[in-house]
């Protein structure tokens, strides 16, 4: 893990959770595992402190444990769970697209509480519905449990949520480490009545845990795999926000996105039938789908967009052969047999992410450049001065900048044994990996900075937007008109415009971070689906 | 043999001419590192707008809000600065009005539990007042009985007048002391609900008051 990256989680989590927290979760991050006395140790606080860092981190799905050989518990963090705190408003905007508003405060709720029973979930969704609904007052009636329960059985189905690691525990019936599934099949089991129950677990008191008989725990033991469609005597089980299927859909959406800006509308509905069909059919890891035949795709789509087969024919043939390899035919059976290539869209997506960086630095010239030489993998220097049409001098020094910023790099090859530079060929040529690692990691220095920046920001204006905040306090109780306007007064003009210019310069620094989130997924994306997951070894 | 090595260290090791550097033509050295804020070749565009960005921001706002106030934002202790200031008192943590969240103690480990101390009173150790109260509360019903009993022989022709007056006095005398002790006890209560209560602790009789002047009375000193 690069340093970056661990200092834009750091900032991620002072933010969220505050500063304990933060050293109590870098200090797992720089290590790989660790039990308590060493987390106690090493960061040199309270160990109730840390303790209390230690739950929320569980609880927010960051850290996991496990019991080592010397049977010891020990803890280790992901930064790729911190990260993701940065797309938070992204799942809830997708969750709101997909499902609504009862799905969007679902989302949240299980976001911001990190894990959460069911019942809890749908209680505090059902009065926040409510009360926007008597605010509002809307005619709508009110909203009952059983509208949210069937919201989240949908969700469920979607994915898009999911139950929690279930925990195993040892003869004393505590809890030593977090099962790993081997079957993750089992965590989007669907919702059962007695997920809905009110959690008891909060309430509970120490000691009750240990009075948990021994005999149960034996007889949970020899029925460990019937157990679990059954509700454990611990209570409802935990759910979460499955942020890898929240993922799949993103990418899916800039697959479709990049289709529309590339062919038309039209085309890109005929892939989003694609990626729909292919979502049940494939394994959502895969980097080609399942394949799909021309009248299953032409049947799926939409009834209001339906198309004649000429016409389909059509925009799957331009698929297949302008979208830089998107969708691929496989065979002409079933009228033609056609692929989604994820992988490929992937790479294209990330290519055109890495071009926009070129154009936006260097210039369009270079972009030219550089497009030569993505096309032509390895180039001289006199060739890539031709081909992009530049004047030597001006080609030269465009190269050489992007050469001193990694985003181009240089191939020796000898004639002779001695690597005499005037017997030597120098090919220029774009290693799209790397790029995209470099990339990654300035846009994680970036992410991190304007995090720093904004909370400069607000700090050093903090008297005043505490000042707002209570005035507005104090306008949103009273009723009368001539006293609202009097508390109004309170904050001068000049406080007016000064607090109207944080505002400002607070949006547009939040806006740069989901902006460059976004960029960070694409990357992220890529990366990931060059890494060719690990044989299965099979016993 | 010892020359062989010398002619290694002149110069450079590589032919500069084949860089296309002249034989005269000294490298610039690189000294220090790269600006920290490097020129910037274009200005940057602004961010993209629209209302789905829009949208999430509000979210982000309310988000980082809901986290604060949230249970899982571990606050760091308050430290004693130089001095203890009135002021502490009324200075609220992010989240000091949130609810405590009790994790369930069925999914993490034991050993984050925090074992709960027990506390032993050791000083200070207070009287049960509610159980005092009810214990002289029959004494009161006695009492009662004691003086209808008393307004009984009252009405009655002037017999026992002495006695009577003698008895009198002693329940006057009982029910004073009893009044007495309820105050006390009523005194005290308030005094262990506002332990700082500046009153209180601070009492002037009065005593001490003009004795500076009387004594400047008897004449200037010079």
């Amino acid at each position: 893990m690069s340093r970056l990256k661990l200092e834009l989680c750091e900032q991620l989590l002072k933010e969220c959770y505050g500063e304990i927290v933060a050293s109590v979760g870098m200090s797992l991050l720089h290590n790989k595992s660790s039990p308590l006395a060493m987390i106690i140790h090493r960061t040199k606080m309270e160990a109730k402190q840390i303790k209390q860092a230690l739950c929320s981190l569980i609880q927010q799905n960051i850290v996991t444990f496990h019991k080592n050989n010397a049977g010891l518990t020990e803890y280790s963090g992901s930064s790729d769970a911190i990260l993701c705190r940065l797309r938070f408003p992204h799942y809830i905007h997708c969750a709101k697209t997909l499902f609504g508003d009862a799905a969007e405060f679902l989302v949240e709720e299980l976001l911001v509480q990190g894990r959460s029973t069911l019942g809890d979930a749908v209680n505090k969704t059902v009065n926040k519905l409510n009360e926007s609904l008597a605010v509002s007052k809307s005619s709508i009636p009110e909203i009952s449990q059983n509208l949210i329960k069937d919201k989240v059985s949908i969700l469920v189905k979607a994915r898009l949520i999911r139950r929690c690691h279930d925990v195993s525990r040892d003869k004393d019936g505590k809890v030593i480490s977090m099962d790993d599934m081997s079957n993750p099949e089992i965590l989007f089991d669907p919702p059962r009545e007695y997920d809905y129950e009110k959690s008891t677990g909060s309430k509970r008191s120490a000691g009750e845990i240990c009075e948990v008989p021994l005999k149960k725990i034996k007889l949970e033991d020899g029925e460990e795999a019937s157990s679990l469609g059954k509700p454990s005597e611990t209570g409802p089980s935990y759910w979460c926000v499955n942020v890898h299927q929240f993922h799949h859909h993103f990418r899916d959406q800039a697959i479709i996105s990049a289709v529309a800006k590339i062919i038309d509308q039209k085309a890109s509905e005929v892939m989003r039938t694609m990626l729909r069909l292919s979502e049940t059919k494939t394994v959502p890891t895969d980097s080609i789908s399942a394949h799909l035949s021309f009248t299953e795709i032409c049947t799926a789509m939409p009834k209001d967009k339906i198309m004649t087969s000429n016409v389909m024919d059509q925009y799957l043939k331009c698929l297949s052969e302008n979208c830089s390899g998107f969708v691929t035919k496989v065979g002409e059976s079933g009228g033609g047999m056609f692929q989604i290539n994820f992988s490929k869209a992937v790479e294209a997506l990330c290519i055109s992410e890495i071009e926009t960086i070129v154009l936006e630095r260097f210039g369009s010239k270079a972009l030219r450049m550089y497009r030569v030489l993505l096309a032509e993998k390895q180039v001289e220097q006199k060739q890539v001065e031709e081909k992009a049409m530049l004047p030597p001098k001006e080609a030269k020094e465009l190269l050489y900048k992007m050469f001193a910023e990694n985003f181009v790099t240089l191939t020796e090859l000898s004639k002779a044994p001695d690597h005499a530079p005037a017997r030597t060929f120098y090919f220029f040529n774009v290693n799209l990996l790397q790029v995209s690692r470099m990339l990654l990691e300035k846009c994680y220095k970036a992410t991190a900075n304007v995090i720093v920046r904004r909370q400069k920001c607000m700090s050093e204006n903090k008297r005043l937007l505490d000042k707002q905040e209570r005035v507005d306090a104090i306008i949103s109780s009273l009723d009368a008109a001539e006293q609202k306007e009097e508390i109004e007064q309170m904050v001068t003009l000049s406080e007016r415009k000064q607090l109207k210019k944080v505002g400002e310069a607070s949006k547009v620094l939040e806006t740069s971070e989901l902006l460059l989130d976004r960029t960070i997924f694409i990357l992220e994306a890529f990366i990931n689906s060059t890494i060719k997951p690990l044989p299965v070894i099979k016993k | 043999m010892a020359g062989r090595g010398r002619g290694r260290g002149r110069g450079l090791s590589i032919n500069i001419e084949a860089l296309g550097l002249g034989r005269g033509e000294i490298i610039p050295s690189v000294a220090q590192p790269p600006p920290l804020y490097p020129p910037l070749l274009f200005r940057p565009l602004p961010p993209a707008r629209d209302t789905d960005l829009d949208y999430m921001v509000a979210l982000r706002q309310e988000l980082r809000f809901a986290l604060h106030k949230s249970p899982y934002y571990v606050n760091a202790p308050h430290k004693a600065k130089d001095i203890e200031r009135y002021s502490d008192k009324y200075i609220l943590g992010a989240n000091d009005g949130a609810q405590k969240w009790e994790p369930d103690w069925n999914m993490f480990p034991a050993e984050l539990q925090e074992k709960k101390k027990r506390k032993f009173k050791t000083s200070g150790a207070k009287p049960n007042l509610k159980a005092a109260r009810k214990v002289k509360a029959p004494d009161v019903s006695e009492l009662l009985e004691k003086l209808e009993k008393v307004d009984e022989t009252r009405e009655n022709p002037e017999e026992e007048t002495n006695e009577n007056e003698e008895t009198e006095e002693g329940v006057k005398k009982e029910k004073n002391g009893d009044d007495e002790d309820e105050e006390e006890e009523e005194y005290d209560e308030e005094d262990l609900e506002e332990e700082t209560d500046y009153n209180l602790a601070y009492f002037d009789n009065g005593e001490g008051y003009g004795d500076d002047d009387e004594d400047d009375d008897e004449g200037p000193t010079y």
